[in-house]
């Protein structure tokens, strides 16, 4: 028969040759460097073994419709088993297929098909395949870069590659759709708090899912969750899943886990069915962190106003010195940036800025230790406005095994435009109280203040010529200016201009540039919401000649 | 004719309460007439018939308590020979200082001139001269005035011409100025170059009127860059003269001056 005829009878039948072994599953796209990771997967639907010599599997390049290139033919030894599947892939395959070639095989829009010796064809498109010949019925999806294209059902046949095919995670050499297989959703476990104090229970909250295509009963699963510490595994929690489970079906869970030792480990989520038909998908596991991490994030500048770029503060809470070099640092995306390999340790309390522009950061705080001041690249651009639910963005550190060593997620509400946030002695989160913020300096309390405006020192010494001013505004944030006047009531300098200030603040100026002479510093302020104002002044001789 | 002198001499003394900033004796009279001991010492400015007389002020600056200067000054001629000493404190410790100064020249009704002279030194205690060496400072200037035809007059004060040592507390330059008479008024208008952060130049502007009678007047001025407004008052008894003055700041709170003066001699 012409082989044209055999591809009409397919499609008007279906789209895969019967009594014949046909095509399962398609990796072309694999996580990465595909080189010796693709594979194709075929299903013998048929009670008996059938043999694949002669067979060629080809691929189809989508931009050059007719044109198909041969990936792979198969021998005499070749054959599948009765309902067996036969697996033609790259040596990083697991399991290993059972015919080894690097198939190349290209991203969609593209094709494969299967060429038999009697002149049967059996073609997959996928992507906005334009040739008919490269796709039957409907071209199926193009799976995203990780996923495979899988018949779902696995004796799916229903006229069209779109109708068949569907991306799901690869399952090379195993059903598509088992009939029993409960799973642990990848990537879903989550620990609340996400780092417990040591002996303090937490609950560690994940998702199960029924991927096989038989409904599961209440308390026919179950759950068991375990720890790894130091490659020794200990039993934690095992719990039924006391709730049915249809085809599909994903379900929310929380265990609770009982108080713990300080330290890194692993906590394995594991569900268990009898007659399970996939155990690698049984299994998650989170790293996480008992006791506070070897770092802590102090002040986060957000939102520079002054050319300087944002920055992170950090401080060493471990006895022994941390690499900083093997710290990440990241917000909500999955940017991690790094600091420079040689990037110095952090010793127990000691500071360390992370800064995305660390020249501009030098110039703006010339007084700064340059060596503890360290570019990171790239940089996680950190959100200046809050989200629904009142979160800005969040800063992360992770240490280099993953493991997050300290988090932070903020809110810009109500912190005065410029101004860092910073954590207080006490954990808690605020505004710096001064307006640049203070980097590589601990974190201040300022004292209660009973005047509106003070001055560290009312005569400025002709050495240093640095003075304090520290204000105390009856509101949590003003809007505000720093200014000096003369003995005349002249305007000589703006020392701050009009910007948000923090209801209780401070910042170190220097006087350097003003001639000898008496001034009056003037604390205008106005509250935003409320619009009341004050003002508030302070005199301040500078020594020093004329100018 | 005596009562007209007299008239006239009242409205002189409220001419230009604010004209050339003061500092160490700014006091609540106008710094023109002849009996103002304070305005000899703070502008070389000596008035056409000085004669003896004991003064005394208090200034609070922008109503802060801790910058009040208190200054005393006394004043008498020898012929034509007109001369007056001083003593002022400002400040509360660490932040003020303590100022003696004298001044010295001759006038009479068609002009005059004098120079001032003041050695300033910061304190750390009350009462006291006690400042480290290197706060000590010193200034001398030049003040004048000339009858320019009628009742129109031309006047100048330079008082900062030398400075050594410590800077003062406020840095003044020339002012230059013009006054005008008439029954019952007076206006006029100065112009002080003002040297500013960085040391950039620029003008700064005040004109003012004066209303009163005899033995007492009321005068008003405003000034430019920032606009300032100020108000005074002042009353005489015989040989004794009190007067009160505030001063207005678009930011800062108001400058409050009064003061007190005996003189002796015949009155003018």
């Amino acid at each position: 028969m012409h082989a044209g005829a055999f591809a009409l009878a397919a499609v008007l039948a279906g789209c895969a040759p019967a009594d014949r072994p046909r095509l399962a599953e398609v990796l072309y796209d694999a996580t990465g460097d595909d080189a010796n990771a693709e594979f194709v997967e075929l299903l013998n639907p048929l009670d008996r073994a059938f043999p694949l010599a002669g067979l060629r599997l080809e691929a189809g390049d989508g931009a050059n419709p007719g044109r198909w290139t041969l990936r792979w033919t198969g021998s005499a030894a070749d054959s599948t088993a009765a309902h067996g599947r036969f697996v033609i892939g790259g040596s990083l395959v697991t399991p290993a297929p059972n015919a080894i070639v690097n198939l190349s095989l290209q991203n969609g829009p593209d094709a494969v098909r299967l060429v038999w010796p009697d002149g049967a064809i059996e073609v997959l498109g996928y992507g906005a395949v334009t040739d008919a010949g490269q796709f039957c019925g409907d071209p199926a999806v193009d799976a995203p870069s990780g996923l495979a294209l899988a018949r779902i059902p696995d004796d799916a046949d229903l006229g069209a590659n779109a109708r068949d095919f569907r991306a799901a995670p690869p399952t090379p050499g195993r059903a598509n759709l088992p009939g029993h297989d409960v799973a642990v959703v990848a990537g879903s476990l989550a620990l609340t708090p996400e780092h417990p104090a040591e002996d303090a229970p937490a609950s560690l909250a994940l998702r199960v899912c029924n991927r096989g295509a038989t409904a599961v009963g209440a308390g026919e699963a179950g759950l068991a969750l375990a720890e790894r510490m130091s490659g020794v595994v200990e039993p934690l929690v095992a719990t039924p899943i006391d709730r049915g489970l249809a085809a599909g079906e994903t379900l929310a869970v929380t265990l609770a886990v009982p108080g713990r030792d300080p330290g890194k480990r692993w906590l394995i989520a594991r569900t268990s069915l009898a007659a399970d038909e996939n155990a690698a998908n049984d299994a998650d596991s989170l790293l996480v962190r008992i006791g506070p991490g070897p770092v802590e994030v102090t002040e986060i500048q957000f939102h520079p106003a002054a050319g300087e770029g944002e920055w992170v503060e950090l401080r060493g809470r471990d006895a022994a010195p941390v690499e900083i070099a093997t710290l990440r640092l990241g917000d909500r995306t999955s940017t991690r940036g790094a600091p420079p390999d040689d990037a110095p340790s952090l010793a127990r309390d000691a500071l360390a800025v992370l800064a995305q522009d660390r020249r501009a950061l030098l110039d703006h705080f010339p007084g700064l230790d340059s060596t503890r001041v360290l570019a990171v690249t790239p940089w996680p651009s950190l959100n200046n406005t809050d989200d629904d639910r009142g979160t800005a963005d969040e800063v992360a550190l992770y240490e280099d095994d993953g493991a997050a060593a300290d988090r932070v997620a903020y809110s810009a509400r109500g912190v005065p435009a410029g101004t860092p946030i910073e954590r207080t002695p006490e954990g808690l989160w605020r505004p710096s109280p001064s307006p640049a913020g203070t980097p590589l300096e601990p974190p201040r309390v300022l004292p209660p203040q009973r005047r509106r405006l003070e001055l560290g020192a009312r005569r400025i010494d002709r050495a240093s010529h640095r003075v304090r001013l520290s204000w105390s505004l009856p509101w949590p944030r003003a809007i505000g200016t720093l200014a000096l006047h003369d003995l005349a009531g002249r305007r000589v300098t703006t020392v701050l201009d009009e910007r948000e200030l923090p209801g209780r603040g401070d910042l170190d100026w220097d006087a350097g540039t003003l001639s000898g002479g008496l001034y009056v510093v003037v604390l205008l302020a106005r509250d935003p919401d409320s619009g009341a104002s004050l003002s508030a002044t302070a005199p301040m001789r500078v020594e020093g000649p004329a100018r | 004719m005596k009562r007209r002198v007299r008239f006239a001499l009242v409205l002189l003394l409220a001419l230009a309460p604010a004209v050339a900033r003061a500092q160490d004796f700014a006091s609540p009279w106008p710094f023109w007439p002849p009996r103002s001991s304070l305005a000899q010492l703070e502008y070389g400015l000596m008035g056409p018939t000085p004669r003896v007389s004991a003064d005394a002020a208090i200034t609070r600056w922008f109503g802060l308590p801790q910058l009040e200067t208190r200054a005393l000054a006394l004043g008498g001629c020898a012929r034509s020979v007109a001369f007056s000493i001083g003593l002022s404190q400002t400040g509360a410790p660490e932040l003020g200082w303590t100022s003696l100064a004298a001044a010295v020249g001759h006038a009479d009704r068609n002009g005059g001139v004098a120079l001032r002279a003041l050695a300033r030194r910061d304190r750390l205690t009350p009462l006291a001269f006690d400042g480290d060496a290197h706060t000590a400072g010193g200034e001398a200037g030049i003040g004048a005035w000339a009858r320019a035809g009628g009742t129109f007059r031309l006047w100048m004060s330079a008082p900062q011409l030398w400075r050594d040592g410590e800077a003062p507390p406020l840095r003044r330059s020339l002012s230059l100025g013009a006054v005008c008479t008439a029954p019952g008024a007076a206006a006029w208008f100065a112009r002080e170059s003002v040297v500013g952060a960085g040391g950039a130049r620029h003008g700064e502007h005040e004109a003012g009127v004066t209303l009163g009678a005899a033995g007492a007047s009321l005068w008003c001025s405003v000034r430019d860059r920032p606009v300032r407004v100020a108000l005074g008052v002042s009353a005489s008894r015989g040989p004794i003269d009190i007067a009160g003055s505030a001063a207005s700041h678009p930011v800062l709170a108001q400058t409050s001056r009064i003061g007190a003066r005996l003189s002796g001699g015949a009155t003018p």
